[in-house]
């Protein structure tokens, strides 16, 4: 799915000792789509049964989370690994 | 959008605020000793005397203006590192006390005074660390993780037992509880102008007794004696360089708005609504209520137990517009006393704008716990 925007979440302080970004996507996030981030690895949380379902998929270096049906998801990575993992991510959302 | 991270800072501002900013930019500006006119209002000798009437200061020339509360406690502890001596904090300070003084002081000075699990500081543990060797107490009036108002008048009396400087963070409380500075005995008071004063960001001050000096740790141009290239030792001039008459335009009409709402009446409010939120908080299965109801400002700390705090405010916000404030909030000691040391809380606080909407919070954090 295409990527409309990329910035440095406002939130930084909620993110403590992380560098995180907000990502906008041309379209709201499903649940295939959701399912499919799993493939970024770690510890994945999809909280369904929430009226509006929220997702975390966590690593020791990164963590990915969004809400289901907004366009919306915020990327928190560690410093030393922030190129890598963005690259990472950034090709699995193109291809979601 | 519900906003209830007041703590942080107060959203919306009086329209008076907003006007008196846009005001000091049209009109020509007040010449702080820099022109040989004055075609307005010294809106900072008006905006002392709002504050020391708030404050209940008999010498208004004592209060001087900061970029906050962080920029005067930087001052403050720079003024008593040049003698190094003991310094006693306690642990519901915040970052712009811890920071400044683990910065500036060396450690073995700082003697830090517990607080115990419902975030109040224990009098006896604080009388016991106070002693002959102490230059200064540093105390937060009002956590800004629980709320937890500390006893001022108390501790003001332990701490000039034994002839220490007692300075007092106001940034919670100015606006929102009564401050009495001769009453209360305080001899360095810190406040933030954009908080419970409802003044604009990058405004604040403290004041110091008319006994002491603090020497100046920043210098510059001030208009007065400008022959003088190195001052006095005495010199007591806290506020070089040309000053923020937009932000201390707003605080003065911020001041202004707090004076004419009453603090007596916005503390009522204030606290109807956060007892409201903890009550109704406190009957969920899943969630766990930080401090007690006691002597509490406009301030609550909660977790949803099941949920990260950090991934709660997430979804408080975007699922639901309310906005928290999530994670340590700048007090990592008050969140180890607690036993949230490591992903903190999250944190509603209201001002005087907030009304019965704190129910929508209440029911979305009924749903979250419940669904989980």
């Amino acid at each position: 799915m295409k990527v409309l925007k990329k910035e440095e979440s406002r939130e930084q302080c909620s993110e403590s000792g992380w560098h995180a970004y907000d990502y906008i996507f041309e379209q709201p996030l499903q649940t295939e789509q959701i399912q499919r981030l799993q493939q970024l690895g770690g510890n994945f949380l999809y909280l369904k049964q929430l009226k509006h379902p929220f997702f975390k998929v966590e690593q020791k270096y990164m963590m990915l989370k969004g809400i289901q049906g907004s366009q919306c998801v915020r990327l928190a990575v560690f410093k030393e690994q922030e190129e890598r993992i963005c690259k990472e991510a950034e090709t699995l959302f193109e291809n979601l | 959008m519900i906003y209830l991270n007041n703590a942080s800072t107060t959203y919306p501002k009086p329209e008076a605020v907003v006007t008196a900013v846009e005001q000091s930019l049209v009109h020509p500006p007040f010449a702080q000793n820099r022109a040989a006119y004055n075609a307005s209002e010294d809106i900072f000798a008006a905006c002392r005397k709002k504050l020391a009437l708030l404050f209940h200061i008999e010498n208004e020339k004592r209060i001087y203006f900061t970029s906050g509360a962080t920029d005067a406690f930087n001052r403050i502890v720079r003024a008593f590192s040049l003698k190094r001596q003991q310094i006693v904090i306690t642990e519901a300070e915040h970052n712009a006390v811890l920071r400044p003084i683990y910065n500036f002081l060396p450690k073995e000075t700082v003697k830090l005074v517990k607080c115990n699990a419902d975030g109040n500081i224990d009098l006896k543990e604080f009388s016991a660390k106070i002693t002959e060797q102490t230059a200064a107490v540093f105390v937060n009036h009002c956590s800004n993780v629980t709320g937890s108002i500390a006893p001022i008048q108390e501790m003001s009396k332990i701490v000039h037992q034994k002839n220490a400087t007692f300075i007092v963070d106001a940034s919670q409380s100015a606006g929102v509880l009564d401050i009495d500075v001769e009453e209360m005995g305080i001899d360095i008071l810190v406040f933030t102008g954009h908080k419970g004063l409802y003044g604009p960001q990058g405004t604040g001050g403290f004041y110091v007794s008319p006994d002491l000096f603090i020497k100046p740790s920043v210098y510059g141009g001030t208009g007065v004696d400008s022959h003088l290239i190195r001052l006095p030792e005495d010199y007591d001039e806290q506020e070089a360089g040309t000053q923020n008459t937009p932000g201390i335009s707003g605080l003065c009409a911020g001041v202004a708005f707090v004076q004419q709402t009453g603090v007596a009446k916005i503390r009522e409010k204030e606290s109807r609504l956060i007892d409201r939120l903890r009550n109704g908080l406190n009957k969920l299965t899943g969630v766990t209520v930080f401090g007690t109801k006691e002597q509490s400002g406009a301030i609550l700390s909660f977790q949803i137990d099941a949920l990260a705090p950090k991934d709660a405010a997430y979804i408080l916000a975007n699922s639901y517009h309310i906005v928290l404030r999530s994670g340590l909030s700048c007090a990592p000691l008050m969140h180890q006393a607690l036993g949230t040391g490591k992903s903190g809380a999250l944190r509603a606080s209201v001002s005087w704008f907030n009304t019965e909407e704190i129910d929508a919070l209440i029911n979305a954090v009924k749903e979250l716990a419940n669904a989980l």
